[in-house]
């Protein structure tokens, strides 16, 4: 059976689209400090997989259906597994990104991965009958 | 119940795949002069590209686009392999350097089938 949300909640009110959002404008200064020859590669790259990030949360935070926030979450988690491949990736090639600013990248990117993870138990539980629908 | 997945930095697929994007950044920055800006970018981006699917796959909850993807970075690893091939062809006293990413590119490549194996054992249980 298809599972419909009782209420649709407000994505902007959520905890992780907030630092999502941050983290993809700190994302968007860092590209502008990457070499030229990274314009077509790293640089593209990381705006795309930071901007599916927050596109995918709002998507699926906002949508009626269980399984396609579930759908949508999963996206999402696999962007900010990519934002953090990436971020490794520029931490190891020189003048890229300082170590500082790595960390602090970093555990953002873990943050929102984790609050993502938790919405996904928690939909999980609810497709699984085993919880009931928060409306806070 | 839904599994929680694993973390992509603790397998060793990911290492050597970083491993392997750092020494093709390498090769091309020391013996990349005779190569043109679209066949630097096009290995570059590959090099890029399985890291991220890698990651990307690696941190999915769902088995079907874990294989996917993983299948996707397979494929964009041998066109890698066979991309570089081509290129080192131009590039003059290259070949230490190709040797230690061809290096890279075998055991990145075993460790793809590893992964592989694993997957299909989680899938018959």
């Amino acid at each position: 059976m298809v599972m419909k949300k009782t209420h649709i909640f407000d994505a902007r009110k959520s905890v992780v689209y907030r630092k999502s959002l941050i983290f993809k404008k700190e994302i968007y200064k860092l590209v502008k400090g990457l070499p030229a020859y990274e314009a077509g590669n790293m640089f593209d790259q990381l705006i795309r997989c930071s901007t599916s990030v927050v596109a995918n949360l709002r998507e699926g935070m906002e949508n009626i259906f269980y399984g396609k926030e579930f759908d949508r979450l999963n996206t999402s988690l696999g962007s900010i597994a990519e934002c953090r491949a990436f971020l490794d990736m520029a931490v190891m090639e020189e003048g890229y990104l300082s170590k500082e600013k790595y960390g602090r990248l970093d555990k953002d990117a873990e943050t929102i991965y984790r609050l993502i993870l938790e919405r996904l138990f928690e939909i999980d539980r609810i497709l699984s009958g085993t919880q009931e629908e928060s409306v806070s | 119940m839904m599994e929680k997945p694993e973390d992509f930095r603790r397998l060793a697929l990911y290492y050597r795949s970083l491993d392997l994007h750092k020494a093709v950044n390498n090769l091309l920055r020391v013996h990349g002069a005779r190569l043109n800006e679209v066949d630097q970018l096009n290995l570059r981006k590959r090099a890029t590209v399985v890291t991220k699917k890698i990651a990307y796959a690696m941190s999915q909850t769902n088995n079907k686009i874990r294989f996917k993807k993983l299948n996707e970075a397979k494929n964009c690893l041998l066109q890698l392999k066979s991309m570089l091939k081509e290129a080192v062809s131009k590039m003059d006293g290259a070949m230490e350097e190709y040797s230690k990413v061809e290096d890279y590119i075998i055991q990145v490549l075993k460790l793809f089938n590893y992964s592989f194996a694993q997957l299909k054992k989680q899938r018959i249980k």
